[in-house]
């Protein structure tokens, strides 16, 4: 090794450079206290800031949610209950490259993606697919997913977007029961018993605190665990929902095979005594799958689209319409009331005439002098028409000044145009006008019709409807400010302006099968959780009718399926043993075909069960509704067809 | 530091939790070998040295832009070696940058006065071999060593006797290379953000302040005392991004504390001063190389430790000695057998 340089040249004198070198030794030494004094200012004075901002970065109180209780059936067997599912949730917003990704590893287009990524009432959310849950928690994108895929997006890692097992509403049972049950949206119950009885179902959400790891991992430290939500037992029995549903569909079906266009139809059944729901059933319907899956937009519009008979309606609470015939027992309570007697004998004509105006049979049939009991069997227009008349005379006719109102104050009696109380969300309440009302609906709605009966119906596509409709504006115009005979006798057998929903008919029937009770329709018999809570219908109290005229019209209504109108329907049914009352109905509603009713119980002389069956534009009642209601009977009381 | 802020991930992941701290004992003992070997080195082999080594590095810079170099973070800046190790030329670049500028700014026999002025063509053959390397490490692109090594040469020049009209325009001239940089789309806008965030790092806490914002949180929790080693919830937590290597300091800050923190601050101050002295003492080439050393280490331990407490721009360069990457710690080695090499005299 070779020496560098002497030691006497290379020694560095108090020169420039020397001065250079303790310039340098300062800035050094400068820089180094600036940063030591920087620290010391960081935890010393500043300690206390940081910690605390350190306690919210690490720890984050998480909610966690709680499973959802079961909806069962009155045997435990279970309508709606859960299933693991793999979930993706991401935190919107996604860039356009993960959402690429994630769309390419899903097999799912972008745009459905992102759509489920908006905050309903976001700009560009859509009803159907917008997130409603909590803003600021992931948003569930994608449900169901088949393993091998929820297994490849999670090893891609993708920023923001998180593969997890969630619980998804699950439908074991072979009942559709769809709008009845309900749906959930992002965890809550918005239909339905899910939406009725969703406090109790969704339990209490536990709080985890935990602390966070920047990288995804976290470590879980205090948890209030979460109250897992109720079982609701409901007293619907599975195997009655099922038999009703199929045979509603198949009624439908047979209906339009005769030609009837047979739009939508429903099936109550109900314990006559208690109100107990067995079944209820809407057609049409829907898969209830559909809602865990995701909504596509043609989804949800063929679920409130008009002409698929709008399935998300619940037609056994939701369809107004009027009750035909099956009114006519209320009529028959009515006129015992108001002192024409149940023993008496009443003249059925093929047709009366009042005021010039023609009301006729159904198909013009006549059959002389009959008891009332027989006239509600064969279910004899012209009969109520004229006790209607004749009311309507005692009441004052025209002028209707102080009128008694039987017809409509034994309807609304027996519970007819109002909601029932049933535990459902979203019943109508129909109505049943009295005089007063009629009249003060036209004062509105004059000048309305006025203009209509000159100006016609030019919206209407249908021509002869929109004839139909401008001669009852001309008529409604000229003297609708009268109550005129024919207004009560058409309310008489159940036509005109009465709008009932079946459930209405059903409490009303189980009236008349019990003894006058009116019980409260109900779904929910049970809460079973920790603890466990019976769940009790209010009280309605009791129709207005003595115990022997109903008792009359019981006995009529079960001479109704041995001879009457339903015989047809229940020829080689084990009558003797199980004697089913019945009165079968048919509503026109103009510029319609004839909505189909079906309302009975059985058996006749010990009530257990009321059945309403209706089928709208599903044309005569015994015909397409009889054989539903056969079949549910059959069911329930295990009658092999 | 390196086991601490890199065991819990790493057995989270299934791996054995002393690996990281493992391969850094291995390069540390590799860098005392290289400082062994250029401890022992004469004057002719270390020109040979910064000659090849300086070759070297621009062949390595060039080769990390070729398909031989591997991006991380952004930084196409490694070259895979065989073995699990990659390379990281630009570490090196800036050893041989000022060791070759001191060189070239003695005489060939090293035998002229400290205080003599430095040859006209000596000064430009520093500036463009510096120029050259910077604007390679712009490429990757690595601010933050481009600044280094422009600082380290900066302070050989100053030393050596360049005058200060000339320094200046230098620094304008950096600067206005960099706004070049940036502009022609060398430096990307997140750099540049990353860069500035510094000044408000509460502005954009999730965003491009949040490494500087969680820095802060560990050194903050750290008090005095410190929370001990592995104990450190902000560390051990891994909010703290590149903790392991660029924002080593913030796991010293929080599990050693302020006590700690200043230890490793006064090493290194003790380091660079003595630096310092030792080129006091030495002859112009000796001084020349220590004076480059230590502004290079200096440079870049001051801005590593400002970018942890809040107080620079976040550019990414490694904390001397501490962070973890054989690069890193066999060329700071290297700087250190350079600095006994000449205070041996």
């Amino acid at each position: 090794m070779t020496q560098l340089a002497t030691p006497a040249r290379t020694r560095a004198t108090d020169g420039p450079a020397r001065r250079r070198l303790r310039m340098l030794q300062v800035v050094i030494l400068a820089v180094g206290l600036t940063i030591g004094a920087r620290l010391i200012w960081l935890q010393t004075a500043q300690a206390p800031v940081y910690a605390a901002k350190a306690q919210r970065v690490q720890t984050d109180v998480v909610t966690v949610p709680a499973a959802r209780g079961s909806i069962v059936d009155r045997d435990g067997r279970i309508l709606a209950g859960n299933r693991t599912s793999l979930q993706v949730a991401v935190q919107p917003p996604l860039d356009d490259a993960t959402l690429q990704r994630l769309s390419e590893l899903a097999g799912t287009p972008r745009g459905r993606i992102l759509a489920r990524t908006l905050v309903c009432g976001q700009q560009g959310a859509e009803p159907g697919t917008c997130y409603r849950g909590e803003p600021g928690e992931p948003v569930p994108v994608l449900t169901d997913l088949a393993i091998p895929r929820a297994l490849a997006i999670r090893d891609a890692d993708l920023p923001g977007v998180i593969v997890q097992q969630a619980a998804v509403r699950d439908y074991p049972s072979q009942a559709n029961a769809a709008q009845l049950l309900g749906y959930l949206s992002d965890g809550q119950g918005r239909s339905g018993l899910e939406a009725q009885y969703d406090q109790a179902l969704r339990g209490t959400p536990g709080q985890a605190r935990r602390t966070l790891n920047r990288e995804g991992g976290s470590a879980t430290d205090e948890v209030e665990p979460a109250l897992e939500g109720q079982t609701l037992v409901t007293t619907l029995d599975v195997d009655t929902q099922v038999v009703a549903e199929r045979a509603l569909r198949e009624a439908v079906a047979t209906a339009r095979d005769a030609g009837y266009r047979a739009t939508g139809g429903s099936v109550v059944v109900m314990d006559v005594r208690t109100g107990a729901i067995r079944a209820l059933a809407s057609y049409p319907t829907y898969d209830p799958n559909i809602w865990t899956r995701g909504l596509t937009d043609a989804q949800f519009a063929s679920l409130t689209d008009e002409k698929g008979g709008r399935p998300l309606v619940f037609r056994p609470t939701q369809a107004l319409m009027p009750p035909a015939s099956t009114f006519k027992p209320l009529t028959t309570v009515a006129a015992e009331e108001a002192g024409f007697p149940l023993d008496g004998t009443y003249d059925c004509p093929s047709s009366v005439v009042v005021g010039g105006q023609v009301f006729r049979n159904y198909e013009s049939r006549a059959y002389g002098p009959v008891s009332l009991a027989r006239a509600l069997s064969v279910s004899c227009d012209t009969v109520f028409y004229r006790l209607g008349y004749k009311m309507w005379k005692r009441d004052g006719a025209l002028v209707g000044e102080g009128a008694q109102e039987h017809v409509v104050r034994t309807a609304r009696g027996f519970g007819l145009g109002s909601a029932t109380g049933v535990d459902l969300p979203g019943e109508a309440a129909g109505s049943v006008p009295d005089r007063a009302q009629v009249l003060a609906e036209y004062d509105q709605r004059r000048d309305d019709f006025c203009q209509r009966a000159e100006q016609g119906y030019p919206e209407e596509p249908d021509r002869g409807r929109a004839r139909l409709l401008k001669a009852y504006a001309r008529d409604y115009c000229r003297s609708g400010y009268e109550y005129k005979a024919g207004d009560a006798m058409n309310t008489a057998i159940g036509q005109g302006r009465t709008l009932v929903t079946p459930l209405q008919m059903a409490a009303a029937y189980a009236a008349i099968a019990n003894g006058g009770t009116l019980v409260t329709p109900h779904l929910g018999a049970r809460l079973q959780g920790t603890d466990e809570t019976d769940i009790e219908p209010g009280s309605r109290g009791v129709a207005p009718a003595d115990l022997k005229t109903l008792a009359y019209v019981r006995r009529a209504l079960a001479t109704t399926t041995v001879d009457g109108t339903a015989s047809g329907a229940f020829l080689g049914f084990p009558l003797a043993e199980i004697p089913v009352a019945a009165k079968t109905g048919t509503a026109e509603v103009a510029g319609k075909q004839s909505t189909s009713w079906f309302a009975s119980f059985a058996p006749a002389d010990n009530p257990q069960y009321v059945v309403i069956v209706n089928v709208d534009q599903g044309g005569l009642g015994a015909a397409t509704s009889g054989p539903v209601a056969r079949a549910v009977y059959e069911e329930l009381f295990g009658i092999s067809p | 530091m390196v086991y601490s802020t890199t065991w819990v991930r790493l057995i989270r992941d299934g791996d054995p939790g002393g690996y990281f701290a493992f391969r850094q004992i291995l390069f540390v003992i590799l860098g005392a070998v290289a400082a062994w070997v250029v401890y022992r080195l004469d004057r002719p082999a270390l020109m040979a040295l910064a000659v090849f080594g300086y070759a070297a590095s621009v062949a390595g810079l060039l080769a990390v832009l070729t398909p031989l170099g591997t991006t991380i973070n952004g930084t196409r800046a490694w070259l895979t070696l065989p073995g699990g190790f990659t390379l990281q030329p630009a570490e090196f670049a800036k050893v041989f940058v000022v060791l070759l500028a001191a060189l070239w700014l003695s005489d060939r026999r090293g035998m002229r006065g400290l205080d003599d002025p430095p040859e006209p063509q000596a000064v430009v053959g520093v500036l463009a071999a510096t120029g050259v390397v910077a604007g390679l490490l712009l490429l990757q692109p690595d601010l933050g060593s481009a600044l280094v090594t422009g600082a380290a040469v900066l302070g050989v020049l100053f030393v050596a006797g360049v005058r200060g009209r000339l320094l200046v325009a230098l620094l304008v001239a950096g600067a206005l290379g960099a706004i070049g940089a940036y502009a022609v789309g060398v430096l990307d806008a997140y750099q540049v953000a990353r860069f500035t965030a510094f000044l408000d790092p509460a502005a954009d806490p999730q965003g491009v302040g949040y490494n500087v914002q969680q820095a802060l949180i560990a050194i903050g929790t750290g008090g005095v005392q410190g929370q001990g080693l592995l104990a450190g919830a902000h560390t051990q937590g891994a909010f703290v991004p590149y903790q392991y290597t660029d924002f080593i300091f913030s796991a010293v800050g929080e599990e050693l504390g302020m006590l700690g923190g200043l230890l490793v601050i006064t090493g290194f101050l003790v380091l660079l001063l003595r630096g310092v002295s030792a080129a006091q003492r030495a002859d112009r080439f000796g001084a020349l190389v220590a004076t480059g050393i230590v502004c290079w280490l200096a440079a870049q331990g001051f801005e590593n430790l400002g970018m942890n407490v809040g107080l620079l721009p976040v550019t990414g360069v490694p904390l001397p000695f501490v962070s973890y990457g054989g690069s890193s710690v066999i060329a700071a080695w290297i700087g250190v057998g350079l600095l006994l090499r000449v205070s041996r005299h």
